[in-house]
């Protein structure tokens, strides 16, 4: 009994000091990734529709192929950020069927995999098309409380595939930002014409599925007062074109427009950010 | 030069075996082959010589549309049904469509100089053996043969019709133009009157896909190289070799056959080619090997000097590679709706080391067998269903393509399915978490690396650039991320007389030889990738064109 005493008080003691240190066991920087499930599009509204819709759009076959690989896309983006755990819902029909496999006497002398080890979810994400507004959405469930989590949406201009690529990266930025908080930042310039600033290394690279040519605003998000409120504005400060896709994590974008004020402002230690604008 | 290197290329078989097997019992799966006269040459000739057998124990079945499995022990010499440990099935594409358009072959100034019948000189085959007791598959390869290139067959492709002035009075395609009709009529004259050689063009095409399966047959559980024993070596000079081949048909002696040393560093083993020889068979079957002309034999003897073992190639699927902890191997299954997409996936990681591959689109016909083997017919057989686990499933939904984690249901990579070669090539190795790796500066002058050391566990394919990256930690708002500066590139190399065949080759540093020395020398982490720039024939050089290539073959 006094060694359980003694045990008790022990780990309050350590709780109590790692809490004043500021030591968390799962920090270093490195938060828990988060658990995301991946549903398949819903296209009930497109193919409902598909005829007269598709055709008032100018939809066709291509377009609707695009779509339908957009939870192929959300997957393509996320698999690829340590933050993230995903689960393709789409395939839990066959890694079911895999695991059950195993059970199998046949596997006795076999190697097996560890049973009950799935990943369970914090959020599931149903992407949806919209035909009445040609748009895609994407909702984030949470799945402890069963809420609704976020939602991001973007409308689809122009045709074929490649449209489609394009705002489903619109989309995916949109969901970073509103959902989970990742920003797109600049890194350090890379070349400078004068006091211009003309080749910036930004964090984006094809983890978040961008190609080169992709067009960018850059922004910086400042304070605004409003009595006794504060809220945050981002306020434009240039323009940019993804130059290369260097890897995974990176990219250099050449600055279009504001070149002077990217210089100016990320000289002066200000924190830059960039976001995909839609084609005009 | 190019012909004979061509010739051993078809020849040689190009097979990506890991398996230790005594049991040669093998179920050849027939399915139905495009039709026309090669399809029956091939049918009808292509059983007749694998019933040969080779010191193989085959069995014949028939797998039809109901998905019924049925022996056929009339192609068998009526023999016994025994349980076979490997199931085979093959397939060939003769891309043909028997009806030739004519063409037209102008000069300078647009004047017709000959009009003739293109006929298409290649052939698309592919093969796959799987093991039938743990579902492993143990050989796949997909190439084109061409039979223009064929060593003992060169065929023509182009048939010419010299009587075109008779018949159509000048340009045929102004016959076409102005009066179909009459250029109908006249093209059925022709195809009539040349339809012989047609026919005889077929008939070789299915001669070669006969050659191929056949020597595919004959190499099936064999080594990809062998011990050289008993060299003759004299004024320090390494002149001939002799090989009792184990049974009849092994070890096919191609026209050229490189000789070379094995060696090993840290988990590494690499190969160094010392000379090129020539084979010929003797009356009591033995091989003799000369030293092929202008090869010096040199350095094959002082290799013997030095204590170094010699080996002499057999298959032509390299034979550098990483030795693999066990535990650490992937047990992979491919599982996409394309059967086609499915071979094409296969092809790619049955090359790989460090993974297991499992025939998941076959489990339907793996299951027939097993089923089939229950009966109190093969009572006495030894056969004992073994399975593996996957911990990985490769699914393609869409334009993407997934690598998903068994056992927790995760997503590991995803990359897109219609991506040139060289970006799927580098995307399955981020997925996967794989490297190109640099064993060692192999040759380097006064602080600048000339030549590396490389190894891929997705192999080489000789023709690609490679570019080495350096690899910094950049901090941003507060994570730790990886960039990848480009710091140089490799060349590609000579196939035929490259050193280091397989996973592990060595290159030549084209550019950045300062920049990587100094990297390397700083213990700085240095990856290598493929070249994504799309150069003069980026608009073919896509994942199925490359896949032959990938496998070793063209």
């Amino acid at each position: 009994m006094i060694q359980y005493k003694s045990l008790i008080s022990s780990s309050i003691y350590i709780f109590i000091f790692c809490f004043c240190f500021g030591i968390h066991f799962h920090t270093n920087g490195q938060s828990t990734p988060k658990r995301l499930g991946i549903y398949e599009i819903d296209l009930k509204d497109y193919t409902a529709k598909n005829n007269a819709v598709a055709a008032g759009l100018g939809l066709n076959t291509e377009d609707f192929n695009s779509l339908s690989s957009l939870s192929s896309q959300l997957i393509y983006a996320y698999s690829g950020n340590p933050d993230f755990v995903i689960i393709d819902k789409r395939n839990q029909k066959v890694i079911n069927e895999e695991l059950e496999r195993q059970k199998n006497e046949t596997f006795m002398d076999g190697y097996t995999i560890n049973q009950g080890k799935q990943e369970g979810m914090d959020y599931i994400m149903m992407p949806k098309y919209l035909a009445a507004t040609n748009s895609v959405s994407v909702i984030v469930y949470e799945v402890e409380g069963g809420t609704v989590f976020c939602k991001a949406e973007t409308d689809i201009k122009g045709k074929g595939a490649r449209a489609i690529n394009y705002y489903s990266s619109i989309l995916i930025q949109s969901l970073n930002d509103k959902c989970f908080g990742i920003q797109i930042p600049l890194v350090r310039i890379l070349k400078s014409k004068g006091d211009k600033a003309r080749e910036v290394l930004v964090a984006v690279g094809k983890n978040q599925n961008v190609r080169k040519g992709y067009k960018m605003e850059i922004f910086e998000t400042v304070e605004e007062k409003l009595g006794e409120k504060t809220l945050n504005r981002n306020e434009k400060v240039g323009m940019a074109e993804i130059l290369l896709v260097e890897d995974d994590n990176f990219s250099v974008v050449e600055i279009m427009e504001g070149g002077e004020e990217v210089s100016k402002r990320m000289n002066a230690g200000k924190q830059l950010n960039c976001k995909l604008i839609p084609k005009n | 030069m190019t012909t004979k290197f061509t010739f051993i290329f078809i020849l040689i078989i190009s097979f990506t075996l890991s398996l230790v097997a005594q049991d040669r019992s093998v179920a050849y799966v027939f399915t139905k082959a495009n039709g026309g006269p090669a399809s029956q040459e091939v049918n009808k000739n292509l059983i007749s010589e694998l019933s040969k057998n080779y010191g193989y124990d085959l069995y014949f079945y028939n797998y039809n549309v109901e998905k019924e499995l049925t022996y056929l022990p009339e192609l068998n010499g009526n023999k016994e049904e025994k349980t076979a440990k490997y199931l085979r099935q093959f397939s060939y594409d003769l891309l043909e469509t028997y009806k030739p358009d004519i063409l037209v072959s102008l000069d300078t100034n647009k004047n017709v100089t000959g009009v003739f019948f293109q006929l298409n000189p290649n052939i698309l085959v592919r093969s796959k053996t799987t093991d039938l007791e743990t579902s492993q598959i143990v050989q796949n390869s997909k190439t084109t043969l061409k039979l223009e290139e064929d060593h003992f067959t060169p065929f023509k492709s182009r048939i010419n019709i010299t009587n075109w002035k008779a018949l159509f009075g000048g340009n045929p395609d102004a016959v076409k133009a102005k009066d179909p009709k009459k250029y109908a009529a006249l093209y059925d004259k022709l195809i009539t009157e040349h339809s012989p050689k047609m026919e005889g063009f077929f008939k070789q095409k299915g001669e070669v896909i006969n050659r191929y399966f056949v020597n595919e047959q004959l190499h099936l559980l064999d080594e990809s190289y062998s011990k050289i024993q008993n060299p003759e070596v004299s004024k320090e000079k390494l002149n001939k070799f002799k090989i009792i081949p184990e049974r009849k048909g092994s070890n096919y002696v191609a026209a050229y056959t490189s000789v070379f040393t094995l060696d090993t560093l840290n988990n590494y083993i690499y190969s160094t080619m010392v000379s090129l020889f020539v084979g010929n068979t003797e009356k009591d079957g033995s091989i003799i090997f000369s030293r092929a002309p202008f090869q010096g034999g040199k350095e094959a003897a002082e290799a013997i000097a030095a204590g170094k073992q010699l080996y002499y190639e057999i298959g032509s699927q390299g034979y550098g590679d990483k030795i693999v902890d066990q535990k650490n191997v992937m047990n992979l299954g491919v599982n996409t709706p394309d059967p086609d997409f499915n071979a094409t996936m296969e092809l790619y990681f049955n090359k790989m080391s460090g993974v297991k591959l499992f025939d998941i689109s076959n489990k339907e016909l793996i299951g027939k067998f097993r089923e089939k083997y229950k009966s109190g017919q093969f009572i006495n057989d030894k056969f004992e269903v073994k399975e593996q686990g996957l911990n990985y499933l490769l699914t393609a939904s869409k334009e993407k393509i997934e690598v998903s984690n068994v056992e927790n249901g995760s997503v590991v990579g995803s990359f897109n399915a219609d991506d040139r070669y060289p970006v799927v090539y580098n995307s399955l190795l981020d997925a996967l978490k794989l490297n190109i790796e640099v064993i060692m500066i192999t040759k380097e002058k006064k602080g600048k690396a000339q030549e590396l050391l490389l190894y891929s566990p997705l192999g080489f394919t000789h023709v690609e650039k490679l570019e080495v990256f350096a690899v910094d930690v950049e901090k941003v708002n507060g994570k730790e991320l990886e960039r990848r500066t480009k710091i140089g590139e490799l060349k590609p190399t000579n196939e035929a007389f490259d050193d280091a065949k397989g996973r592990t080759e060595r290159r030549d540093v084209k550019d950045g030889d300062k920049e990587i020395f100094e990297a390397i020398k700083a213990g700085k982490k240095v990856v290598v990738r493929i070249s994504e720039k799309v150069g003069m024939f980026g608009k073919i050089d896509n994942m199925n064109s490359k896949l032959g290539k990938l496998n070793g073959l063209k």
